[in-house]
């Protein structure tokens, strides 16, 4: 079939948008992989204190690791979120708490920092794999004061773990709204809590 | 206006508008998710969405523009080339150099970023870890090898002992922190230069399975400030009472050492970032300047469509305007586009269609004024007693008016746009006329009047004819007008007069004379017949007697012209014609004719308004007529027939006597009328002129023919009442006797 110049040209361009949009699509960087999520957790009533226990997948690719060892931080946020279940009204809120770590390797002194964010303190730790194996763990974490809660009434706990890769600026992550490689988020993990 | 239409008109608007609010939308979106990280997470897919409609939005409308203008150029309308040529150029000049562009910053952002990460920024990195690495191991090192020894002194100690040489060997190491502590991890004893409400630095397993399998531990740490400092550990000597007791040291770095460290960890760690960086940056400027350039591209050649539009609107507008001027539509205005030159162009054909629907307008008024002086023109021709017809140089009836159909005896106004002489070809008086006119046309005699003498079924016919030249049409032969008139009966009447005026002077003239001649010659006779001789009287007796017969004789002649010359005294009265007809037949038979007299009456004959005594007269004159015919000739028959007929509107009765005589000779048929017309050595020639002459007093007609048999043939038409008679055959007025009375 002959086309007129004018058909040709718009051929020629439309193609080129084809093409283009083509050789854009694979810049994609290698993201987080496997399923992040809480796989247990539960609290622990020691001393009129709940304490948090809690065990995360973190799905750490080979990848990460190699960045992790590069120097690029690891940022763990666990969300705990009890509310107070009522019947026909929305549930009320009774305590909500993040507890933040930050895993981060020094080159100078080769080792893994793993600090809390939220006490200050932290850990020194020689391997990437006992790092994260620290970091998977929440250990009698105290969270909640036993008289927050009544015994006649029924409550949910839930927990969220959240990961960043790398510290990216906001502005950064504005234009690169469209990788998602280095912010993962679990689902909540939810059960019943009867004081 | 239906809703196809409604969607072709407001499509694009409201698509456009469309777009335009989607990506304010994302704007509003984008603003907001910029102020948090959280908002920004619950926003994502909206401005995803929104920026993927308003992207689609745009495409929808482009492809639409396209898809209309590959329609309107394959069903070729007018404006569409054009249209696609000027998108078309349009377009490459936008496209092309966005399309440079993007490639040359395609070039600029991967070379440029790759140049931010060479490989000597990287390997430097590393060395200066490495430096500092090794500047810290030295120290370390030496702090390690110092708490062995301490360890060593403090081995052996009592717990008491252990205090106060743990607090002097630190303050003499300038160690930070000494601690000794038992299983598991027992603070036994513990001296430290930090504050009184900081815990001893705690053992980490690490730590303790290190010493208690036998090796010494140290590592550098961070603090809590993010200071270094090196943490070393060293099993005491193992003995009785300190079996397995662990000596941990906390020695500071010197601050400058430390913050070199930490600025090169920082360092270290900001490259890891952009190291991390690196492909997803590079992918977003890519994707981004691509959208940039995919939506620049698109609104550039949906611009070139706007433009082209603009462009080309009011060409199409001429185009159309153009097409209805031609088909008629002198009304068409376009709108005015710019003061540009397709401006002008627009203002001059408005200014022409102006100018062509107010020409129009004229022409049509005037034609209206011709129609009007036509139609005037046709009723007058209708009206004329004159015929007249118009003809083609094709000789093609233009016109023709009810006159020269009934003159002609035809119905010329039905041949009008047929062929003069191939479309009309009966009637004997049409097709002489025809002769006569074409003779002279092919001579190229255009203009021409004459009298023109025809023969016809009822005798010779005369017409004066005048032929014209009509004004020349342009680029063609001139057609004629043909004006006629039948004069026959003008001419009939003039001869009728001319012929009274005989009669008249005939009788006046001879008449008074011929008594005297003839009471002369009787005297004469009566004198001298008995004095003279024999011989003499027989003479003058011969010659009396044939002076009186004479005299007789031409007063018989002059009364029968006086007859003729007699004015018309009619004393109309009904009365039924065959009762008429059968006394005058019973009067010959009577006289014992040798010739038969038969009667053919039509029993339903009405009776009929006319003067008895006159009509008798025709009866008498033509049976007389029909019986001197027939002297002396053996089988003689005179047949009287009547009938009712109708003549056109007119209820006529027929009397038709014929006989088997020799009939009219073929020259003199069309004279038999005139008088002194006759073919008798002892007739007057008057019979048949009275005859005629008393027929048409009474408003008929008469003909004369041969029968196919041989013998004459007279047909008189007579009117039954005194309205089909017509005002031409109704009684004089008395002064008129009186003035025509001889």
């Amino acid at each position: 079939m002959r086309f007129s110049p004018t058909l040709q040209a718009l051929r020629a361009a439309l193609l080129t948008v084809a093409l283009l949009g083509a050789a854009v699509s694979p810049c994609r960087a290698e993201g987080l992989e496997g399923r992040f999520e809480v796989r247990s957790a539960d609290l622990e009533l020691a001393g009129g204190v709940y304490h948090l226990n809690a065990r995360i997948d973190l799905p750490i690719s080979d990848a990460v690791r190699r960045g992790l060892n590069e120097g690029v931080p690891l940022t763990l946020e666990v969300d705990l979120d009890v509310e107070r279940v009522r019947q026909l009204l929305p549930n009320s809120r009774v305590a909500e708490l993040t507890q933040r770590y930050d895993l981060q390797y020094n080159a100078v002194s080769a080792r893994y920092i793993l600090r809390n964010e939220n006490s200050g303190q932290q850990q020194s730790i020689p391997t990437v794999d006992a790092a994260l194996e620290q970091l998977s763990e929440v250990r009698s974490l105290p969270v909640l004061d036993k008289a927050l809660l009544h015994s006649d009434r029924r409550y949910e706990a839930s927990v969220r773990a959240r990961i960043d890769y790398g510290r990216v600026p906001f502005t950064l992550r504005l234009l690169m709204f469209w990788v998602n490689e280095w912010h993962r988020e679990s689902d909540w993990y939810t059960w019943t809590l009867q004081p | 206006m239906d809703a196809a239409a409604l969607t072709r008109k407001y499509g694009s608007t409201v698509l456009g508008s469309l777009g335009v609010g989607l990506w304010l939308v994302a704007l509003l979106l984008l603003a907001s998710a910029a102020q948090n990280s959280q908002a920004f997470d619950r926003w994502l897919p909206w401005i995803l969405l929104v920026n993927i409609s308003g992207l689609l939005t745009l495409l929808v409308l482009l492809a639409g523009k396209l898809y209309q203008l590959v329609k309107d150029f394959r069903r070729h309308v007018p404006g569409s080339r054009l249209k696609g040529r000027t998108v078309a150029i349009f377009s490459v000049l936008a496209v092309a150099p966005i399309l440079v562009v993007y490639y040359f910053a395609l070039q600029f952002l991967s070379r440029g970023i790759d140049s931010w990460f060479e490989i000597e920024v990287s390997q430097g990195l590393k060395d200066t870890r490495e430096l500092s690495h090794a500047a810290l191991e030295v120290r370390v090192r030496e702090f390690l090898q110092h708490t062995q020894v301490v360890a060593h002194e403090l081995s052996g100690l009592t717990d008491f002992n252990l205090f106060s040489t743990l607090e002097r060997e630190r303050r003499d190491s300038g160690a930070l922190e000494f601690t000794v502590v038992g299983a598991p991890t027992q603070i036994i004893a513990t001296s430290s230069d930090r504050p009184m409400d900081t815990l001893p630095a705690p053992a980490t397993d690490e730590m303790m399975l290190q010493v208690r399998r036998g090796r010494p531990y140290v590592s550098l740490d961070t603090d809590a400030t993010g200071g270094y400092v090196i943490r070393a550990a060293a099993p005491l000597d193992a003995g009785p009472n300190a079996p397995s007791h662990v000596l941990i040291a906390l020695y500071p770095v010197p601050q400058q050492l430390s913050q070199l460290a930490d600025t090169v960890q920082r360092s270290y760690t900001q490259y890891a970032n952009l190291v991390q960086l690196r492909r997803p940056l590079e992918s977003t400027f890519v994707l981004i300047l691509t959208f940039v350039v995919l939506m620049s591209l698109i609104a550039a050649v949906y611009g070139a469509f706007f433009a082209a539009q603009r462009l080309v609107q009011p060409v199409q507008d001429l185009i159309a305007g153009t097409r209805a001027v031609a088909k008629g539509n002198y009304d068409t205005r376009l709108p005015l586009p710019s003061r540009d030159e397709l401006g002008f162009l627009v203002t001059s054909f408005n200014d022409m269609t102006k100018r062509l629907s107010r020409a129009r307008e004229e022409t049509r008024r005037s034609q209206q004024a011709v129609e009007a002086e036509r139609a005037g023109l046709a009723v007058i021709l209708a009206r004329l007693s004159t015929g007249v017809v118009s003809l083609t140089p094709d000789l093609i009836v233009r016109t023709a008016n009810q006159a020269a159909s009934a003159i002609l005896g035809i119905d010329l106004e039905a041949a009008v746009g047929a062929r003069f002489d191939e479309s009309i070809n009966d009637g004997v008086l049409f097709t002489h006329f025809l002769a006569a006119v074409k003779a002279r046309l092919q001579e190229e005699q255009l203009d021409w009047r004459e009298q023109i003498e025809l023969p016809s079924e009822s005798g010779k016919r005369v017409l004066m004819c005048a032929c014209t030249a009509l004004p020349n049409e342009v680029g063609g032969a001139p057609g004629v007008v043909l004006v006629f008139d039948d004069i026959t009966t003008l001419l009939q009447a003039q001869r009728d007069a001319a012929w009274g005026e005989v009669a008249r002077r005939l009788a006046h003239e001879i008449k008074n004379p011929l008594t005297p001649i003839q009471l002369s010659a009787e005297r004469m006779r009566r004198k001298f017949l008995g004095s003279m001789n024999a011989e003499d009287a027989q003479i003058l007796e011969r010659a009396t007697h044939t002076i009186v017969a004479q005299v007789e004789a031409m007063k018989q002649m002059v009364n029968a012209f006086s007859e003729y010359a007699r004015a018309p005294d009619m004393h109309v009265a009904r009365f039924d014609l065959n009762q008429l007809i059968t006394e005058a037949v019973d009067l010959y038979r009577a006289q014992e004719s040798t010739a038969e007299l038969a009667l053919l009456l039509d029993a339903n004959l009405p009776p009929i308004s006319a003067d008895r005594v006159r009509i008798r007269q025709i009866l008498n004159n033509l049976v007389t007529n029909s019986l001197e015919a027939l002297e002396g000739k053996d089988g003689a028959r005179i047949e009287i027939e009547t009938q009712a007929v109708e003549d056109g509107p007119k209820h006529m009765a027929a009397i038709i006597v014929s006989d088997n005589g020799p009939g009219f000779q073929r020259d003199l048929i069309g004279t038999v009328f005139d008088p002194y017309v006759t073919s008798k050595p002892k007739g007057t020639g008057l019979g048949l002129a009275i005859v005629k002459k008393i027929v048409e007093e009474h408003g008929g007609r008469i003909e004369a023919d041969n029968c196919r048999s041989g013998g004459a043939r007279v047909r008189v038409l007579l009117p039954l009442s005194d309205a089909a008679r017509g005002p031409a055959g109704r009684e004089p007025r008395k002064s008129e006797h009186r003035r025509e009375r001889v």
